[in-house]
């Protein structure tokens, strides 16, 4: 799917029906100084039978700006889904306020910009991959030989020109996906929110739809994008919010959001055995890990030490450096944390008020949502 | 209007495709077409027989089909989520229910009209060359006008009920429908009852004004109240259930 050069038109081309431009409607966004999703407080309650209510999300206060890639992350039920729905305006809020392209969500101006890849996408099963893309097409107000041309580029780009005619009835789950992100760039939207775009799909298929997320930013697009798979969100996005039972937990660059760790890291090869023990010797922790030693140092542990004993003993140095934890160390951290801190007694003493009612947020550097 | 189109001829395609559509319409044909062997039973009558059956055929089947198609349409696509990227792009709430109503109406008259040719065949070998009765084509007009009330009844229901909800009370109407000028004239014991009866009764669709059966059978011209009344009535009633689905529509949750 990523080496076919000719498709990347397909990110960059056509502006759909004859609409305003996208660029237009996004600038004029950025030009207001108002990000292009903008979420104020937002909150959704599900109501349930005898009165009781769902608290989905609370409060969310959280902006994408032009060109990034922003991911939503935590586990089922955290409210990831429920703030895409809000944003598409399938449903209302309870509370607060939510603004794509600095429109409200149920705007027909801003949807024209937008495209949805949901979570196991599902279309008219008589249908073939190409009719898919050119119904959502026309649902856009793109016709006639445009339309055409429209669906043979993004499905070319997806990786689907060769099974263009198969029926959807009869796709699997990855070709239904790649329909999906087809169908979901038709109109050239501005803006693509995904809800687990790579759900179901076989590690190629997942690798191709992250290369494909990181293009759609290249190509100038802002790509809000919910999902559970740490590792892979890790990989492309530039900010991310952690959620969790509807509240979020942190917020900001990722880069910001991933601790450093007090621990250093040296990774060598082809070691000679006593240069295995020396440096063991000096760790807290030593594994083989791809035909290569990998040992986390103990703080005392001197680093030029033990790259000394690399060089001295004619192995190959393959990396050194701290060890900056994994978004799902940070995510664990941010839900341990709220744990502690809800179960934590609440002092009666008039002084002591510092306990928080939301979780402490991660130090930014973009600045909240006012 | 082109968005409406667009869901509308989906819709078509989605719904001809459903085997339990063919099935009605192979046993409607085979009813239509068995007329000719079954009007043996009423010697003296055949004329009779085969027009009612026929006719009978048109509207009963094309009905269930309504039903079977009208109260899947809507709930399936929330449930399968299709919804959510219809109206992802710059879809009216509004136009998705017209596409839907659009897309079944198309659906049902087609197999309406399969039905009509089958009938229309049978009846020319029945009276051996004659041209149609032109009151058989009003007739087949008016079905058609009754069939797409009784659509837009469905798909209001569907846009805030389940499949079998919709399926449970489709039929009651039809029920309440074909005896709706009986219902205001039932003795009630009490006036609670009597005024239940009266308010069901005009609430209820009336689809007796779409039966123009007498004319056909005397081979009476048709007065013109006749069709411009049932015609005005269905477009009128039709367009209070659309009303009714895009306010109930707008306001729900997927």
């Amino acid at each position: 799917m990523a080496s076919d050069p000719p498709a990347d038109t397909a990110l960059t081309g056509r502006k759909a029906g004859g609409e305003s431009s996208p660029s237009a409607l996004t600038s004029s966004a950025a030009a207001n100084g108002r990000p292009v999703i903008e979420c104020i407080g937002l909150s959704k309650c599900y109501r349930l039978a005898l009165g009781y209510e769902v608290e989905a999300l609370s409060g969310l206060d959280l902006e994408v700006r032009t060109g990034e890639i922003f991911a939503i992350v935590g586990p089922n039920g955290s409210g990831k889904t429920t703030t895409i729905k809000l944003l598409l305006g399938l449903i209302f809020p309870t509370g607060g306020e939510a603004y794509v392209l600095g429109e409200p969500p149920r705007s027909r101006r801003a949807k024209r910009r937008i495209g949805f890849v949901p979570e196991g996408p599902f279309f008219y099963q008589h249908l073939s991959g190409e009719e898919v893309v050119r119904f959502y097409g026309r649902l856009c107000g793109i016709r006639g030989r445009d339309l055409r041309d429209r669906a043979d580029e993004l499905l070319k780009l997806v990786g689907m020109s060769n099974r263009r005619d198969v029926v959807m009835s009869q796709c699997s789950k990855g070709m239904v996906q790649r329909v999906g992100l087809a169908a979901a760039l038709v109109n050239d939207p501005d803006v693509v929110l995904m809800d687990e775009p790579t759900s179901g799909l076989d590690p190629i298929g997942a690798k191709e739809i992250k290369d494909l997320i990181v293009r759609l930013r290249d190509a100038g697009k802002t790509v809000l994008l919910c999902s559970h798979l740490l590792e892979q969100v890790e990989e492309v996005c530039d900010r991310i919010a952690i959620l969790h039972r509807g509240r979020r937990l942190a917020y900001g660059p990722l880069t910001e959001i991933l601790q450093v760790k007090d621990e250093t890291e040296l990774v060598a090869a082809d070691l000679p055995e006593e240069a295995t023990a020396k440096l063991a010797g000096l760790s807290h922790r030593a594994e083989m890990r791809g035909g290569a030693h990998r040992f986390i140092l103990k703080p005392e542990a001197g680093m030029f030490d033990a790259i000394e004993i690399v060089r001295a003993s004619g192995g190959q140095l393959l990396s050194v450096g701290r060890i900056r934890e994994s978004l799902e160390d940070a995510f664990i951290r941010s839900v341990m944390r709220t744990a502690t801190s809800a179960t934590e007694p609440v002092s009666t003493d008039a002084g002591d008020s510092t306990l928080p009612d939301r979780p402490v947020e991660q130090p930014e550097s973009g600045g909240e949502p006012t | 209007m082109r968005e409406i189109t667009t869901i509308g001829f989906a819709t078509f395609g989605e719904a001809i495709r459903r085997r339990i559509l063919v099935i009605f319409l192979l046993f409607a044909i085979i009813s239509i077409v068995g007329s000719q062997v079954f009007k043996t039973f009423s010697p003296g009558e055949a004329d009779k027989f085969v027009v009612d059956l026929g006719l009978n055929s048109i509207k009963w089947f094309s009905m269930l089909i309504a039903i079977l198609l009208g109260a899947v349409m809507i709930p399936q696509e929330i449930e399968r989520k299709t919804l959510h990227t219809v109206l992802a792009k710059p879809v009216g709430r509004g136009q998705f229910v017209l596409g839907k109503f659009f897309g079944t109406c198309l659906a049902v008259l087609f197999n309406a009209a399969l039905m009509g040719v089958a009938f229309a065949v049978v009846y020319v070998i029945q009276q051996q060359g004659k041209d149609l009765d032109p009151a058989l084509l009003l007739q087949f007009v008016l079905t058609c006008a009754e069939l797409v009330l009784f659509i837009s009844i469905i798909i209001f229901l569907s846009t805030f009920a389940s499949t079998v909800f919709v399926l449970v009370v489709s039929f009651c109407v039809i029920v309440l429908g074909s005896t709706s000028s009986f219902l205001g004239k039932i003795p009630a014991e009490s006036w609670i009852s009597q005024v239940v009866f009266i308010t069901i009764g005009a609430l209820a669709p009336n689809f007796e004004v779409f039966d123009l059966s007498r004319a056909i059978l005397t081979h009476a011209s048709v007065p013109p109240d006749l069709i411009y009344y049932p015609l005005t009535y269905a477009a009128m009633y039709t367009s209070i259930m659309l009303l009714l689905s895009f306010v109930v529509f707008n306001e729900r949750q997927f």
